[in-house]
């Protein structure tokens, strides 16, 4: 199936290997990177592969990773696929800063990482967290709800997650489901996906 | 450029073009998107274009980019760049908490910042740096320009809940009101049967 796509919005950049001495840090990165950081990336990248490329402009400067340009460094990869840009240097000098500043628009869901942290070995996350931090993020969860997550609510999330991981398909999202009208019995069609992206109205009662 | 639908491989790197509708918000995405950072990743792919792809897990499931796949929605794109990887379910969950801890461990080099700033023109640095007293930083101001940035390494930071936020992955609970075509009546359905059933019945309709 062909669809119409957008290019403008999709590949502003191309991909190539190329090897790591050839790419080069700016010079006035406003980031402050500790050893702590380049470590803990690496270890990401070792336990969860690289993926996410650094992005470089057509001169291999970086825009963005440069955490992870020194993680690759301690790990002694000769070799790497990199993100190239070929848009205007002075436009990516300001996509450096507005990338770094977009990602502090977010925060994290306590409830909700409560959740993914149950879900997994935290023992896991422990390298990446520190031992203090990861207790007191366990501690708050205890402070926010006294108990933590019910028992019974967390039996329903891991449900959830279960059904969720493995039977919703990619078909099932996009499927369309079958709506009977309760006024006039009229049955018509609309795509799940599209409607559970709306966004939220009130809470069901009873 | 890849073409819509093609994988394509480069070191240990795979990725393909994909439809939005091929990809797949987490339901458990432990990180508020607020419609603020839309706004901002929307205005910086609008300006700067979309440079970093989605990172998919199993089934197309987003790992990372969860607030630029919703931007990418209200941009209208159809598709985007992503790069595929094959974690399970069990380490996407881990990877989705780590990469937004690491990306935590790092700050601002304000010195360095304020000289970048100063480069910029005013309204782009104030749409992203609204903290940013652009007054203070021209007449060479010292940090006080850069009033509330945090500098520095900041492990550990930011673990305070936020309300309000656009969830993608709303609570099961929730409803969705949906109008007839055929009477222009108004019901409300839970996510829960959206998700679950084939065939849904409107509640009790809302009467116009």
């Amino acid at each position: 199936m062909t669809r119409k796509l957008n290019k403008d919005k999709l590949g502003d950049v191309r991909i190539a290997e190329v090897d790591l001495d050839k790419i080069t840090p700016y010079e006035n990165n406003p980031r402050v990177i500790l050893e702590e950081a380049v470590d803990a990336v690496a270890r990401s990248i070792t336990d969860y592969g690289y993926t996410e490329p650094i992005l470089v402009d057509h001169n291999g400067v970086i825009v963005t990773g440069h955490t992870r340009f020194l993680a690759l460094k301690k790990l002694g990869w000769e070799r790497v696929p990199v993100l190239i840009s070929d848009r205007p240097i002075e436009e990516l000098d300001e996509y450096r800063l507005a990338d770094n500043k977009t990602g502090e628009y977010s925060a994290w869901n306590l409830p909700k990482l409560e959740i993914e942290m149950r879900l997994v070995d935290v023992e896991k996350l422990e390298p990446y967290f520190g031992e203090v931090a990861l207790k007191s993020i366990m501690k708050s969860f205890v402070q926010s709800a006294p108990g933590g997550i019910p028992d019974e609510q967390f039996e329903r999330y891991a449900q959830n997650r279960d059904s969720l991981f493995h039977n919703r398909s990619e078909a099932h999202q996009k499927e369309l489901l079958d709506v009977v009208c309760s006024g006039c019995g009229e049955h018509f069609k609309v795509r799940r996906q599209d409607i559970l992206m709306r966004p939220e109205e009130e809470e069901t009662h009873g | 450029m890849a073409k819509a639908g093609e994988v394509l491989k480069v070191g240990n790197v795979k990725m393909a073009v994909l439809t939005l509708n091929e990809i797949r918000p987490h339901w458990n995405n432990p990180r508020n998107i607020t419609q603020e950072a839309v706004d901002k990743v929307r205005a910086s792919i609008e300006m700067y274009g979309f440079n970093q792809p989605l990172i998919l897990g199993n089934d197309n499931v987003i790992l990372a980019g969860h607030t630029r796949y919703v931007a990418l929605r209200e941009l209208g794109v159809k598709g985007a760049l992503c790069v595929l990887t094959d974690l399970s379910s069990e380490q996407a969950v881990e990877y989705r908490i780590i990469d937004n801890k690491t990306r935590e461990m790092t700050g601002w080099h304000l010195d360095r910042l304020m000289g970048e700033l100063r480069g910029f023109d005013e309204k782009v640095a104030h749409l992203f740096f609204p903290e940013l007293n652009m007054g203070e930083l021209e007449a060479g101001g010292g940090l006080g320009a850069l009033n509330g940035l945090v500098g520095g390494g900041t492990p550990g930071s930011s673990f305070q809940g936020q309300e309000g936020a656009l969830s993608l992955t709303q609570p099961l609970s929730r409803q969705i009101t949906l109008i007839c075509p055929e009477c222009g009546l108004e019901a409300k359905y839970s996510r829960a049967d959206i998700l679950e059933s084939n065939q849904i019945a409107g509640g009790r309709g809302i009467e116009q």
